[in-house]
């Protein structure tokens, strides 16, 4: 197979759209879908909200700016926005715990990560039960960030986030997480 | 940026995560479909709501100006259409010639004189006095007083005279399209013309009485109210030889 690099695919959007179509959907399609598919849960529902993300790519890509993010990333972003909105008109946010109680947990960088990488596991089962009550957002990130071994920057771009931002909501899930885990 | 290890995090996230299930494979063909077919849709739905938005402003806008053409308050009305009672009583009243008035022998006749509204009056003398002290009765032109008696007119006199002109027309001729508008300003103009006429006779009556009283009479000058409610100077010798 050849490896088609960004430039020429959307060159390739820009010339011919059916040409282009399948180059990016073969390129990206898996990717874009499987953040989806884990976020909604459902399979049609990522299908058509993958859809939706490369359609709204091909009328929208004169917008995108290849030095701002690689093509790949451009399109989570795309699929992450409308993932949320989705999730917004299917059923409300889930938040599992007040924040207020999240911050009143006294623990340190180095023991969170500690109480995190234990290797029990009972406490492994647990995270996956906890990982699924979690917001969306909260989900994707932790998902983006240790699933997917993404960089902050490019999670704080697909995520319009500061990378700053993203660092302390990152830091919040897992005391969220740490707190829930105590309660076992 | 330091990255954690939080292994069970991410052992978790690995097995829950790990299964995702793959694209399907006629995607693509869905998607193609899709593109063919999508544009039409949405530039319709759009084309629809674009249409109803002006349809609702174009209703709301009708609503609002049938509301404020039939309920306007008699109040409102009556303060725009009336702009100034003094300035359009004194033009309704310019309607007669000038006339010349001079020597002590106009007492008598200047307080009788004063019931015609009119053009300027040319006034001298002593008898100015009491005369002046009334003078914006004289519903008409400028006058031209000369003299010591200057100081109590010029206390009274108008700054500004107004030119006779249409009232001007700020409601627009919606307001006439209600009976019950134009039953109330027929109601206004009535009562305001009572009250000119009112208006008018007191000052004539007050006038002649301050000339009256103001002025050496002869011994049987007596001052009587007529038919139509003036005062008039008359002596009593013309009552009997009469």
């Amino acid at each position: 197979m050849i490896v088609k690099t960004d430039k020429q695919i959307v060159d390739a959007v820009r010339s011919d759209q059916r040409k282009g179509l399948d180059l990016m959907v073969g390129h990206y399609g898996q990717e874009v879908f499987g953040m989806v598919v884990r976020l909604v849960g459902d399979v049609m529902d990522a299908e058509e909200l993958t859809q939706d993300t490369f359609l709204r790519a091909f009328r929208c890509m004169d917008s995108y700016d290849p030095q701002r993010a690689s093509l790949g990333t451009w399109l989570c972003r795309i699929a992450y926005r409308l993932t949320l909105d989705f999730l917004k008109r299917r059923r409300p946010l889930l938040v599992s715990i007040e924040d207020t109680e999240v911050w009143q947990t006294d623990i340190n960088e180095e023991q969170l990560e500690a109480e995190l990488s234990t290797g029990n596991e009972e406490r492994i089962s647990r995270l996956e039960e906890l990982i699924d009550q979690l917001p969306p957002d909260e989900r994707l990130l932790l998902m983006l960030h240790y699933f997917e071994e993404r960089p902050l920057d490019e999670c704080s771009f697909i995520m319009d986030a500061s990378p700053h931002a993203l660092a302390n909501r990152l830091y919040r899930i897992r005391k969220k997480l740490h707190k829930q885990l105590q309660k076992i | 940026m330091k990255t954690n290890k939080d292994t069970d995090l991410r052992e978790a996230l690995r097995r829950r995560y790990a299964n995702t299930p793959s694209l399907p494979t006629d995607f693509t063909e869905r998607l193609k479909e899709r593109m063919d077919t999508k544009p039409t849709v949405n530039h319709r739905r759009h084309w629809w709501g674009w249409m109803s938005a002006a349809a609702a402003c174009l209703l709301i806008a009708i609503g609002v100006e049938v509301y404020y053409e039939f309920n306007k308050t008699p109040r409102s009305i009556a303060k725009l259409s009336a702009p100034d009672n003094k300035t359009e009583c004194t033009q309704l009243n310019n309607r007669v010639q000038p006339i010349e008035q001079s020597g002590r022998t106009n007492r008598a006749i200047g307080a009788h004189q004063l019931s015609n509204r009119g053009a300027p009056t040319k006034q001298s003398g002593r008898t100015n006095r009491a005369i002046g002290a009334h003078q914006p009765s004289h519903r008409g032109a400028p006058t031209e007083p000369s003299g010591r008696t200057n100081r109590a007119i010029g206390a009274y006199r108008p700054t500004k005279r107004t030119r006779p002109t249409e009232i001007p027309d700020t409601l627009g001729n919606g307001i006439w399209r209600s009976e019950r508008n134009v039953a109330l300003a027929i109601q206004m103009l009535s009562e305001c013309e009572k009250t000119i006429q009112r208006e008018e006779q007191e000052m004539r009556n007050h006038i002649i009485q301050a000339t009256f009283n103001a002025t050496p009479q002869p011994a049987n000058a007596v001052l009587v109210t007529n038919e139509a409610g003036d005062y008039e100077v008359i002596e009593t010798k013309t009552i009997i030889e009469i």
